[in-house]
Order: C-alpha cells, then structure tokens, then sequence
C-alpha cells in the first residue's frame, strides 16, 4: 500500500514538473505519428522505389553504427547532427524527392525522428525503412 | 536511573538504523536530483542501455529519478520506511540486472547513474559492486526497521508493523 502511494506521488510528480520544464522531455516521442512518413519493410526495399526519380538513401544512426553495418549506396545522416547533415545533403534539393530513412535500434528510433524532422522542414516523399 | 538492556539495545539499534536510512536516502537523493538536472544526458545514457523500447524510454526517464529523489526524501525524513527499501531494493536490482546485460554484451556504455563520464561496461565492473553494496544496505535497513515512520511524530496514531 505504502510503495503504491510513494510510486503513484512520484509519477504525478515527475508527469507535473517535466511538462513545466523548459526543457521537458515529451512522454512519448514525437515522431511515433507516423501521418507524414510511409513505411516500407526492408525485405521489400529495392531499387525500384527510387523509379527514373534521384531518390535519397539515409541512415539516421550514430557514424559509429553506420560504420559497422549499411544499406548499400545509403548515407550518413546522424539525426544528432541534424543542422549540419541537412545543410550537407539538403539544401538544393526539391521538396518531393523521395526519401528513404532507416536505422532504428531497441531503445532509439533514429529514424523516425529523422522522418519527422524532415517533415517538418516540408519534405513530403518520405519513406521509413523497417 | 538504571539503563537496562534492552533499552540500550534499542537505542544502539536505533542509530545503526538511522545511520543506514541516511545513507542510503542521501545517496539515492544526490542521484536523483542529478538526474532531474541533467535530464537530457540521462535519457542517452537510458537509451544507450539497448533495453527498454523506445517508445517507453522517455517515460522510464521522467519517472525514476523523481522516485529516486521521493525515495531519498523519505528515508532520510524516516516516513514509509520499509515501503521505501523494498522499492530501493527493486530499483538497484533493475540497474543491477541492466548493468549486467551490458556487461554480457561487452558494451562500453555511460552509467548514467551519477555522473555521464562514468563508463559501465566490462572494463568498469564497480558499479556493479558499488550497487551490491547498496542493496546489502538496504536489506540490512529492510529486516532491521520493522515501523512504518522512524519517529514517534509520525507514528504516534499508527500501530506497529
């Protein structure tokens, strides 16, 4: 009973402050509507996605991970970065270029994140890879 | 006026329990409230663990540095004692268990338990250790504190456990 009360305070409390910080931490990301992304899954992924259109290839995660394992003709889009890799791959292309964004881990959706982002920038031929 | 044993045997236990409580509380307080500060770093350093799924994270994260400072709170203030160490034991049991799996891994990873450079992985086992000490502590406290409240104030109109 006692361990209820002490678990139930802190959560209101820690639900109460977090939304009164400046620098509050949203309870579910963000990017978890998907209303401004596709998703496609990676066994279907090829090529042919991309049609006689350019089309963009990103993987969202940490330089280190991309180091490790891609997706051929994929580049390094660490969502951390987000100012510099945009200015980098972004700044003279349309707005309808087909985007396709993968690099989710257990705990990190880099990729979703990086979607939204993008959205939010107004891209709107954004794909997520799964 | 003769002290007879047993009251000395109280009031001896009394300070070995006051001394745990304020410990224990002490440090579960400065943890959380480093981790309420740097809330951002504390989120990677969670992330980073590869455990809990992402859409959970940010929860995990704006809840459990506020129960740690509450659980702080309480034991130092001696309110809901036993209540207290159990959830301390859960919580250093849950880090345990995460630390472990990393180690399991060989994930070098920030802690994140107070500060950011600390290193949790197979190269820096004392974390692990640190933790172990801190649940004995709180075992200890959990057989040895049989009230609800510390003090007569608080338990003036409660009965005994």
């Amino acid at each position: 009973m006692d361990a209820t009360i002490i678990l139930l305070t802190a959560i209101v409390t820690a639900i109460l402050i977090n939304e009164q910080r400046r620098d509050n931490i949203p309870m579910l990301p963000a990017c978890l509507n998907n209303k401004f992304y596709r998703e496609i899954k990676l066994s279907t992924f090829t090529g042919r996605y991309c049609g006689d259109k350019t089309c963009l290839i990103f993987d969202a995660r940490p330089h280190e991970l991309y180091k490790k394992n891609r997706l051929e003709g994929s580049l390094n889009f660490p969502v951390s970065q987000f100012d510099f890799f945009y200015k980098l791959y972004l700044s003279d292309t349309p707005r309808d270029i087909p985007i396709f964004i993968y690099g989710r881990t257990t705990s990190q959706a880099f990729d979703c994140e990086l979607a939204y982002r993008l959205a939010t920038n107004g891209y709107k031929n954004i794909m997520v890879i799964q | 006026m003769q002290i007879s044993l047993r009251q000395r045997i109280h009031f001896h236990r009394g300070i070995i329990i006051l001394l745990l409580r304020l410990c224990l509380g002490g440090m579960f307080l400065y943890a959380g409230i480093h981790k309420i500060h740097n809330i951002a770093g504390f989120r990677d350093a969670v992330a980073n663990y590869e455990i809990l799924p992402y859409w959970i994270v940010n929860i995990a994260v704006i809840i459990i540095p506020w129960l740690e400072f509450l659980i702080g709170s309480l034991l130092i203030l001696g309110i809901f004692v036993k209540a207290c160490t159990m959830l301390n034991c859960m919580l250093l049991m849950l880090f345990n268990i995460a630390i472990g799996i990393n180690i399991h891994r060989g994930v070098e990873i920030y802690c994140g338990c107070f500060s950011e450079k600390d290193f949790a992985g197979v190269t820096n086992l004392s974390h692990i250790s640190l933790n172990m000490l801190w649940l004995f502590i709180a075992s200890v406290l959990f057989i040895m504190e049989r009230r609800r409240f510390s003090h007569r104030f608080f338990s003036r109109n409660t009965t005994q456990r």
